[in-house]
């Protein structure tokens, strides 16, 4: 690490003292290194942010942009490094958070290629080959890792009462994680090209990261950088993606596998594996949407009951062996020539999912949209959990998605003062949390349109047959539907031990206090790694 | 107390107003520009044999391209 400045143990935050920082910011100003464009979903670089004079924090000079011909004329490996603890069941943890930027260069030509923006959390005095560490990402494609940094398995999260709509007692605020992972687990937080604070290097700009074999390249230079710059290479390695980070895990093991960096587990969360088999990809009428009828199944019933009903297994045991059997084999011959679906499978289908048998007969394959738009009028339904609904009309229907207007605002409102009050990283541009990168993505992988990644993810498991993955979902996602990841993964082969663990939560099932707290034991057990909490 | 309800209000709604409008447009994940929404003809997702060939193919050019001296071994 170019920039490792002394670290002193605090507690969490702290506010900044005004003097100093004016002081240290007087210094630092008129440093910028960016170039290129300015972003176009960022607002214009606000005056320099006061700088901490604290042990340990890092004034970031460079002005970074998330614009596609945006780059940086050179980068530097500075970051913050700051000593804190949380406490887990009474017991203290204490770990470096460091927060900064890694460079990226090419492979072939040894160039500097992208500046990743990363927090790392360390903790413990164990031998690396025994400490595993982790690479967290979101996906979109176009999204900050935010979500999965504040609202997951690092030691501080954004505590909400999601998926309440009810307004919160108190403002959501950050609190030290019981469910971290950090005691298993050394945890790499890391964005994305053109999000966040990661950029291109000159003579690449961000849009030449903009697309599937890119920016896994891209990230593959990151792992191996962090690896050799913290002698971390002896370290079990895990990959966790979020969505869109699933198919770039897979792409990205095979990578990592293919240049000699062994993976010792990937861990999906809501992935969207092959964007060929999701119907929700596509315009309605293409593909069958079989993938979504036991989320259907699972939707209707919160809806009807309130809450899951908590013998719901084998009603979604029913709902898969019907989308595999009766409802597959009808739909195809719907889809190809229009012959109608019988009466038993139009009645199932009525009684699981509370829309008429008229409603199915004209929509036999019925998208996520289509059936969000029909199950509750009045009410616009969350894409990426539906359990939140919104009256139309209203503030939190206005997005499209309420359950991402439930928490989008808290995220990206609190991720900034996080990095600069408790982390004592400072930038001079705004955090992109997101970017509008999807027209400019380069979706086409192995010859298709739109990525399959699980021959990624089987070329990875040929090349490391010990490598394990885990698949968590939720029933009440209508983006990535559990079923579909499933199915997916079901084309591994019956010999294949991919773990599948799915929770009555939406998308982003870490955000339910409840399921979170699950999903932890899912991964002690996944990791069966030695805890270094004390 | 209520006093300080209605700032919490107030600062919900500005988080509310400021990013959202940016997030939700991009942040739909899985999806795809309106270019790519219609659905190539395309074979059946590889399964067992055919995936195998799939990922034997997909690791020759791997290697392929990582054999720079086209000599059979992987060039430094």
């Amino acid at each position: 690490m170019a920039t490792r400045l002394p670290a002193q143990r605090l507690p969490h935050a702290g506010s900044l003292s005004w003097l100093s920082s004016l002081l240290l910011a007087a210094g630092v100003a008129g440093c910028g290194g960016g170039g290129g464009d300015s972003a176009p979903a960022a607002a214009p670089p606000s005056a320099p942010p006061p700088v901490a004079a604290l042990p340990g924090s890092y004034a970031d000079p460079v002005t970074y942009s998330g614009a596609a011909t945006a780059s940086l004329v050179s980068a530097q490996e500075g970051a913050a490094t700051v000593q804190a603890r949380v406490t887990l069941d009474g017991r203290p943890l204490d770990y470096t958070a460091t927060t900064g930027h890694l460079t990226a260069t090419d492979l072939q030509t040894g160039q500097p290629a992208a500046s990743f923006f990363y927090i790392a959390y360390t903790a413990g005095t164990q031998p690396a080959a025994q400490r595993p560490v982790t690479f967290f990402y979101n996906g979109g494609p176009g999204s900050a890792s935010l979500w999965l940094h504040l609202g997951s398995f690092g030691p501080r999260r954004m505590a909400t009462n999601f998926p309440s709509t009810a307004p919160p007692a108190s403002p959501p605020q950050l609190v030290d994680n019981q469910e971290t992972l950090l005691d298993h687990s050394d945890l790499v937080f890391v964005d994305a090209i053109g999000t966040g604070y990661s950029q291109a290097i000159a003579p690449r700009t961000n849009a030449q990261f903009w697309g599937v074999d890119q920016d896994a390249a891209a990230f593959r230079e990151f792992v191996r950088r962090y690896l050799a710059a913290n002698n971390r290479q002896a370290s079990p390695l895990y990959l966790f993606g979020e969505s869109y980070g699933g198919p770039r895990s897979a792409v990205l093991a095979n990578l990592l596998e293919s240049a000699g960096v062994r993976v010792a587990g990937v861990v999906l969360q809501s992935p969207a594996m092959d964007y060929n088999a999701n119907c929700g990809v596509f315009n309605p009428g293409q593909l069958s949407c079989e993938g979504y009828i036991p989320s259907y199944t699972a939707v209707s019933a919160y809806h009807q009951n309130g809450s899951l009903p908590t013998d719901f297994s084998t009603v979604l045991d029913q709902a898969r062996a019907f989308a595999a059997g009766p409802y597959r084999s009808e739909v195809k011959t719907f889809l190809a020539n229009g012959t109608p679906p019988g009466d038993a499978t139009v009645a199932q289908l009525s009684t699981w999912t509370g829309l008429s048998a008229l409603t199915w007969r004209q929509d036999f394959s019925m998208t996520p949209g289509a059936y969000r738009e029909r199950r509750l009028p009045g009410k616009v339904m969350g894409r990426y959990d539906a359990r939140v609904t919104a009256p139309i009309g209203s503030a939190l229907a206005a997005g499209g998605d309420p359950s991402l207007t439930l928490v989008g605002g808290v995220f990206n409102n609190n991720i900034k003062p996080y990095l600069q009050n408790e982390l004592r990283y400072t930038a001079t541009t705004p955090y992109l949390g997101s970017n509008n990168v999807l027209g400019q993505w380069n979706f086409g992988h192995d010859g298709k349109a739109v990525p399959d990644t699980i021959p990624d993810l089987a070329a990875a498991l040929t090349l490391n047959p010990a490598m394990k993955v885990l698949a968590m979902g939720g029933y009440h996602d209508l983006a990535t539907p559990f079923y579909q990841t499933e199915l997916d993964l079901a084309r591994l082969g019956a010999g294949s031990a991919i773990q599948i663990r799915n929770y009555d939560s939406g998308h982003m099932g870490y955000l339910d206090d409840r399921v979170r707290r699950l999903q932890k034991a899912d991964l002690r057990a996944f990791y069966n790694s030695v805890s270094v909490a004390q | 107390m209520k006093t300080m309800l209605s700032i919490f209000l107030i600062l919900s709604a500005a988080q509310l107003a400021v990013p959202v409008a940016a997030h939700e447009q991009i942040g739909v994940d899985a999806q795809v520009p309106a270019a790519l929404r219609n659905r190539p003809a395309t074979s059946p997702p590889a399964a067992g044999a055919a995936l195998q060939a799939q990922v034997l193919s997909k690791l020759e050019a791997q290697f392929h391209a990582a054999d720079l001296d086209g000599n059979g071994t992987l060039s430094p």
